[in-house]
Order: structure tokens, then sequence, then C-alpha cells
């Protein structure tokens, strides 16, 4: 097993109108067992602006006090929130910069612009190669499954209830394929009045 | 020489005899052999060359949690016998490949042989085994002994040792001699065990099993139990999910009792105790 596969869990981030929803897994294991079942990946990191971390999980946990250290600090330089866009680009940056050493962690961010409410979401390899259509991203050991699953469940222009149904139904399909996560999933959906959050009912094998 | 009558009691003994002598002989062992590889080649070593280390989709599906365990009847409404309680869940490596695998194989009308390992071997060797056991009940005209099939498949299991078998399987039967477990690996290991587990999440099935095993239990508790160690080893071992396959052989018959989906079954379970497991985000 590599140690991307480590620890397990999944990422997954769709993108509607004027609205986001960022889900995951809740399994935290090691190797094929299962130690913790209420470890998320996504935190929060400014209003409407969150980021997913899937991967060996003592990096993503290293790699989340760097990009809260970075992202306070260009809040204070700039007296204003941060943007998704600008969010990305800095944890790229910061991915880049460990080029010949990476963190073993594929980051993800969802979220709205504070201005204008255009959804974000973007997703990049270990060493910052960013990803930003404008339909869904997954990371993690569940990858693979979620963006076909995806592909049948997303439509354009999707209003926020339908977008939270379109995202619950694609991780739970991907939790029934994958063995390295599951056990739990939280989703957050991104509007621009509110975040919505909800734990979903997931299968606890 | 059918159908038609005989004129007296001497020809029709002959006839019988010849009948014999051309249909009916000893059971012969088949002269089948596998073909190998040209020589110097180990076989171990082909399929990891050729399918990678850990080879995905070919026999190679594993993660599995197995038990089976003897109990006598604790009333006398009771039945007593042997419980075997399975898993579903094939998977290779990360992916689950079947949510819905029979993983108790029939061997004869008492007896059963679980599986744990890969799937082919397990399927087919078994195959063997239950086929050896047909033959000998017909040439013998008596049951064959759990200990007796249980021998013959690990000698099977010894002739391919090294060639990277995976087998791990429970023979678990009654005869004369009465309720018996065998556990039979490709190793070409045998052992008579009371209270047994094989696979992946065994380990955490004989932390119940060790637990809340009793040598004398109603069917009731007995069934339970076995179902509760599968459910938590599915909830710790990532390899093993699905539903829970139960059987139950007691003295006079073999029960197969319908699959419990396990993961309904751990929300039962927490409700029982009144475990909060629902996991609400504290911050953001």
């Amino acid at each position: 097993m590599s140690i991307m596969s480590y620890n397990g869990g999944t990422v997954l981030a769709m993108a509607g109108e004027e609205c986001v929803c960022i889900a995951t897994d809740l399994r935290f294991g090691e190797q094929m067992t299962t130690v913790a079942t209420d470890k998320k990946k996504v935190h929060k990191v400014s209003d409407k602006v969150y980021v997913g971390l899937a991967g060996f999980s003592s990096d993503a946990r290293t790699m989340l006090e760097k990009i809260m250290f970075r992202k306070n600090l260009y809040e204070l330089r700039e007296s204003r929130k941060i943007r998704p866009k600008v969010l990305g680009e800095m944890i790229s940056n910061l991915c880049y910069q460990h080029r010949f050493g990476s963190y073993f962690t594929e980051p993800l961010v969802a979220g709205l612009d504070p201005d204008t409410h255009k959804p974000y979401i973007c997703a990049m390899d270990t060493i910052g190669c960013i990803a930003s259509p404008r339909d869904f991203v997954a990371v993690g050991t569940g990858q693979e499954y979620l963006l076909g699953v995806c592909e049948s469940y997303w439509r354009e222009n999707m209003k926020a209830d339908e977008l939270f149904e379109a995202t619950a139904q694609s991780m739970l399909s991907c939790l029934e394929r994958d063995a390295a996560s599951g056990w739990g999933a939280v989703v957050y959906t991104i509007t621009k009045d509110k975040v919505n959050v909800s734990t979903i009912k997931a299968r606890m094998d | 020489m059918f159908g038609c009558t005989f004129d007296d009691q001497d020809d029709e003994e002959r006839a019988l005899e010849s009948c014999k002598q051309s249909f009916m002989f000893e059971p012969r062992h088949s002269d089948f052999v596998f073909p190998s590889l040209p020589l110097g080649i180990d076989s171990k070593s082909f399929v990891s060359q050729h399918f990678g280390k850990d080879a995905k989709n070919m026999q190679f599906r594993k993660g599995t949690t197995t038990l089976a365990f003897v109990y006598e009847p604790a009333t006398e409404n009771d039945k007593g016998g042997i419980i075997i309680a399975v898993d579903s869940r094939a998977s290779s490596g990360e992916y689950i490949s079947s949510k819905s695998v029979m993983k108790i194989l029939d061997i004869g009308d008492r007896m059963v042989a679980t599986m744990a390992g890969g799937a082919a071997d397990c399927q087919f060797w078994t195959r063997t085994v239950a086929k050896y056991c047909t033959l000998y009940e017909l040439r013998e005209k008596s049951q064959i002994t759990v200990s007796a099939a249980s021998k013959y498949f690990a000698n099977v299991l010894y002739g391919y040792r090294g060639k990277g078998l995976s087998v791990g399987s429970m023979v678990a039967g009654y005869d004369k001699r009465g309720p018996q477990i065998f556990k039979v690996d490709s190793d070409g290991d045998r052992c008579q065990l009371r209270v047994c587990s094989v696979g992946s999440g065994s380990l955490n099935a004989y932390g119940i099993l060790d637990n809340h095993y009793k040598p004398k239990m109603t069917d009731d508790e007995a069934r339970k139990l076995g179902l509760r160690a599968i459910m938590h080893a599915t909830f710790r071992d990532s390899g093993s999910g699905g539903v829970c396959n139960l059987c139950h052989i007691t003295p006079t018959e073999k029960i197969r009792l319908p699959p419990f989906d396990v993961s309904k079954l751990y929300y039962e379970f927490a409700e029982e105790l009144g475990k909060d497991i629902v996991y609400t985000p504290r911050d953001d």
C-alpha cells in the first residue's frame, strides 16, 4: 500500500449556481484497520472558503497549519477576506515549494467569491498542479470512483438543494466501493447567505 | 441386453455380472495435471512478474472474516452443534469487487467449508474435496468424517505448497464423532479447534468470541454471538463487510439462515447501547 492510502479518506467538491458543495468521509484508518470514525478532512479557512486535505493524515494536518498561517498573513496585509481562487494559488505555491520532498496530501479548495458569489472549486496533486474545472473535483482514495459517478449526477446550474443531493448521493456511491473511505460523511453546502453542514448516514463496514 | 427377458436364473446372473464389469468400476482418480511452467520458472515469481506484486482481479481477492464454533445446548429445547458465520466482501486492495459473496461452501449434506484467501483457489479446491467426499460415500456406503475430508484437503494443499496458493479454510460438520471444526490452510497446516476464526478480520472476531463464548449456550445465544462477532469485525476491518451469512449445523440438519446486513446491525447495536454515533463537526 502506498503512503497516500495509508490513512484513507476522500473529499469531493461540486459547483452549482451561486453555490458549492464540499463533502468528506469520516474514516481514519491505519492500512486495513479503522481507528476512528470522526475524522473530517474538510476545514473552514474563511467565511465561504473551505479546504479539503486527503492523503497522509499527519502531512494533511501540517499542511493545514501552513495554509492557515499564510492565509492569516494575507488577510492582515490586504485587510480583506481571501478569495477561493487566491487561496488555491497560494496552496499551489506552498505545495511547489516542497517540490523535491512533497507532503503526501492532495489539497482541494471550494468556496464562493465574497463579492461576486461566483463558485470556485479546484483540486491539485501533491506538488501543486491546479485543476479547476467548472463541474466537480475529487481527491483521495475514492477519487476514481467519484469522478465516474459524478459524471452522471452533475447537471448545469443546480440550485443548493439539488447540488446537496447530487453531492451526497455521489459520495455514498463512492463509499460503497472504496474500502479505505466511509464510516459516515459530512456535506457542507455553501450558499451566499449561509453554510449548511449536514452529517449523512453511511454504511459502517 | 436390457429389457429382454431371461430364460433361466443363470443367464440373468451372468448378464448382471458382465454389466457390472463394463459399467460399474471403482472410481478412479482423475489423471488431470496442471500444465507446469517451463523448467526454471517458479510459479510464484511468474505471477508477481507479470501481474504485479499484489495482482488485482486475478484470483487474488482477499480480505475476509470467517468464524466457526462448537457449542452444547443449554436447555432441552436447544439443538446445539456448530455455528458458522462469515462476511460477504470480496476486495483487492482498497477496491471492493463484490458485496455479496457466499463464503460458506457446501461439501456434503452435513459439512461445509468456509472461504478465506484467494477466492478462486478456495472455490476450486473445495469443489475438489466435495467430489472426493461424494465418491467416498458412494464407494464406502457410509458418510465421510470431517477429519478425513479435512485431511484430504490439507494433503492436496500440501502437495501445492510453495506454488503460491492462498487458502484459509475451516471444514466444519457433524459426523459419527460429533460436531467438529478443522482449520486448514495453504501451508498444509490442519488443526482441530472448538472456537476458530480466519481472515483479515479474525483478530477482531476473536476479541468478541473469546469474551462471550461459553461451552453451553442456547441456539439463539449462539447465533447472536456469531452475528455480533462478524459485525464487530466488519466495523474495524476495512477488508470485511457486506452481509453476514450464517449456517447452523445441528445433530440432525444443516440450517442456512437468511443474510443479515452488518451495517444495519451496527446501527441497531449502537441504539441498544444508547451510544451516540452521529458525528457533528464542532467548529465551522
